[in-house]
C-alpha cells in the first residue's frame, strides 16, 4: 500500500464511522457497573479464600466477575514458583523458526524469579489478561538459529519465569532474560526474541489488574534496607504505604514517619516524563513497601530537586517534601 | 470527524460546571471519540458501546490517581487491550436481539465505504487494532505500541500484514484499479 492508499485507508476509515448515538447517561452507567463488578468479586474472593486457604503459597488475587473468568468459565488455579534454574541459560535450541507458544486456556499467570539478577517477585499472581499475554508471548519473533559460532554478549541483568496454570493442573513455563543472550523460552524448546516486550507486557496487566481490585488487607512485613533492594516490576513509588530513608550506599535505613510519608506520595503523584538530567550524584534514596506488597524505590537526581521513579518518570520535590528529605539527611548522617 | 487526543491537555470541555476537573465531565467531553474507535473495532453500535462502557468501567477508579491529563490515553488503554483480551469469548457468540443489526451490507457499494468495513471484518483483532490506531487515531507506531503494550517492531509488522491483507482483499481490489 501506498502514500496514495494510506490517505485512502485514513479517509475511508474516518467517512465510515457513523454517528455516535445518544448516550447521556454513559459516565452513570460505567460507574454502576463497576461498582456492580466490584461487589461480585469481593464476593467471589471471599469464595474462593475459603477452598483454597492453606493450599496457596502466596495470596493470589482472584475475582468472582464474569469478565474475569477464563473462556471455559473456570476461575484461576493456584500457581506457585517453580526453583531457579541453576544454569545461566542458552538458546542453544533455537532454530530460527518459532514453534507453537503457549498453549490457550491458561487461566493463570505468575511471575517468580528467573536466572539472572534478582527482582522483587509480585505476590499476586495475574488472572486476568491471560489471553492476552498469551498472545504477546506468541507474537514474539523467532530467536535467530543457533550455531556453533553464536554468542551472546556478557552483561547483568533480571532473569524471569512466568508459569501458566491450566484448570486441569498443568502448567507452561516460559522463561525470560533481559541480559545475555535476550531469550524467551517456552516450554523448554520454542525460543522466541525480545524478552522485554513480555516483561512489561506481564508488569502493565497486573497494575490493570489491580487497578480494579483493593490491595489485600495484610501483606507480610516490610523488611526495608538500603542495601540494594530487588524492586518489583509491578510497583509504583507513589503507591508506598511505608518506606525508610537512605543517605548513601548501604547506610542506615531511616524509618520516615506515616504522616511525612504521606506528604511525599502526594508529590509522587506529580510525577512527569523525567526527561534529560545532569550527570552528578546526589545522595538519596527512599525504598518503600506498597499495600500490594511490593518493594520500591525512589532516588535523588542530580541536585536534589528531582527524584527518579519507575517508568522513566521524575518528580519534582515541593519546599513541604524538600524539608522532610532534609531533616532525614541530617538524622541519616 | 472527531478523533482522540493522544498527548497534550485535555480539551477544556472536560472541566465540569463547578470548574473541577470530573470523570463525568471527562465521559461527557470524549465518550463519543471513544464510541467511535471502538465501533470501528467491533463494526457494531451496540457492542461498540459495551466496550466504551466496559473499559471505562475499568478505569474508573483510577481517574483520581491518573489525573484528567493521562485519563484519556488510559482509558483507550483499556478499551484497546480489553479488546483484544476478551472480544473472543466475550462478544463472538450471537445474542439475541429484536432488532436487525446495523451492520454495512456485504455487497458492493458506490463508495467503498461497505467494502472497507468488510476487509476490516476479516483481519485478526491486533491487526485491526493496528489499523484503527494507525490509520483513524494517528498514533504513530510508537503511541500505538504504548497504547497496545507491544514492542514497536510488533506494531510494524501487524501493520505491514494488515495492509497486505486489505490490498489483497477482492472487496477493495477494484478501488487499485
Amino acid at each position: 500500500m501506498n502514500e496514495y492508499d494510506d490517505q485512502w485507508l485514513r479517509d475511508g476509515l474516518a467517512a465510515a464511522v457513523p454517528t455516535p448515538p445518544e448516550a447521556a447517561d454513559r459516565a452513570q452507567r460505567a460507574t454502576v457497573k463497576a461498582r456492580r463488578a466490584r461487589q461480585v468479586r469481593v464476593a467471589g474472593v471471599l469464595g474462593v479464600a475459603a477452598v483454597v486457604v492453606g493450599a496457596a503459597v502466596a495470596w493470589t488475587v482472584s475475582s468472582g466477575d464474569d469478565s474475569d473468568r477464563a473462556a471455559d468459565g473456570t476461575k484461576a488455579v493456584s500457581v506457585t514458583c517453580p526453583e531457579v534454574p541453576a544454569e545461566m541459560p542458552y538458546p542453544e535450541k533455537a532454530t530460527g523458526k518459532a514453534g507453537e507458544g503457549v498453549p490457550d486456556g491458561a487461566t493463570t499467570a505468575r511471575l517468580c524469579q528467573g536466572q539472572g539478577t534478582k527482582f522483587d517477585v509480585p505476590l499476586d499472581a495475574l488472572v486476568v489478561g491471560i489471553e492476552d499475554l498469551i498472545a504477546t508471548a506468541n507474537g514474539l519473533d523467532a530467536y535467530p538459529e543457533w550455531g556453533p559460532n553464536s554468542a551472546c554478549n556478557l552483561d547483568f541483568g533480571t532473569g524471569y519465569q512466568i508459569v501458566f496454570g491450566y484448570p486441569d493442573g498443568s502448567t507452561t513455563a516460559v522463561t525470560g532474560e533481559l541480559y545475555g543472550c535476550r531469550a524467551v523460552t517456552i516450554g523448554g524448546d520454542d525460543v522466541r526474541s525480545d524478552p522485554e516486550t513480555l516483561w512489561a507486557r506481564y508488569s502493565s496487566l497486573l497494575r490493570e489488574q489491580r487497578d480494579a481490585l483493593d490491595p489485600p488487607a495484610s501483606t507480610p512485613a516490610a523488611d526495608l534496607s538500603c542495601g540494594g533492594p530487588q524492586v518489583s516490576p509491578a510497583g509504583r513509588a507513589a503507591d508506598m504505604t511505608e518506606a525508610v530513608y537512605c543517605f548513601e550506599g548501604e547506610g542506615v535505613a531511616i524509618p520516615i514517619p506515616a504522616k511525612d510519608v504521606a506528604v511525599l506520595v502526594a508529590d509522587m503523584q506529580t510525577s512527569g516524563p523525567i526527561g534529560v538530567t545532569r550527570a552528578c550524584f546526589t545522595p538519596g534514596r527512599i525504598v518503600g513497601q506498597t499495600a500490594w506488597g511490593d518493594t520500591v524505590q525512589t532516588s535523588a537526581l542530580c541536585g536534589g530537586d528531582r527524584w527518579a521513579m519507575e517508568d522513566d518518570l521524575a518528580w519534582s520535590v515541593s519546599p513541604a517534601s524538600k524539608a522532610i528529605l532534609d531533616r532525614l539527611a541530617t538524622e541519616a548522617r | 470527524m472527531e478523533r482522540t487526543v493522544v498527548d497534550g491537555p485535555m480539551p477544556q470541555a472536560v472541566v465540569d460546571a463547578d470548574g473541577g476537573d470530573s470523570f463525568d465531565a471527562f465521559v461527557s467531553a470524549r465518550g463519543n471519540a471513544l464510541w467511535r474507535s471502538a465501533w470501528l473495532l467491533t463494526g457494531d453500535h451496540q457492542l461498540a458501546e459495551d466496550l466504551v462502557q466496559t473499559a471505562l468501567a475499568k478505569s474508573w477508579r483510577a481517574f483520581d490517581r491518573v489525573g484528567i491529563d493521562g485519563f484519556e490515553a488510559y482509558v483507550r488503554r483499556v478499551m484497546f487491550t480489553t479488546y483484544i483480551s476478551w472480544w473472543r469469548r466475550k462478544w463472538r457468540g450471537e445474542r439475541p436481539t429484536a432488532d436487525l443489526p446495523e451492520r454495512g451490507s456485504k455487497e458492493p457499494d458506490a463508495d467503498g465505504r461497505n467494502d472497507l468495513l468488510a476487509a476490516l471484518d476479516g483481519l485478526p483483532r491486533g491487526q485491526r487494532a493496528v489499523v484503527v490506531l494507525r490509520y483513524f487515531e494517528d498514533l504513530t507506531e510508537a503511541q500505538a505500541a504504548g497504547v497496545l503494550g507491544i514492542g514497536v517492531g510488533t506494531v510494524k509488522s501487524q501493520c505491514s500484514r494488515a495492509l497486505a491483507a486489505l490490498r489483497s482483499s477482492p472487496r477493495l481490489q477494484r478501488e487499485e484499479s
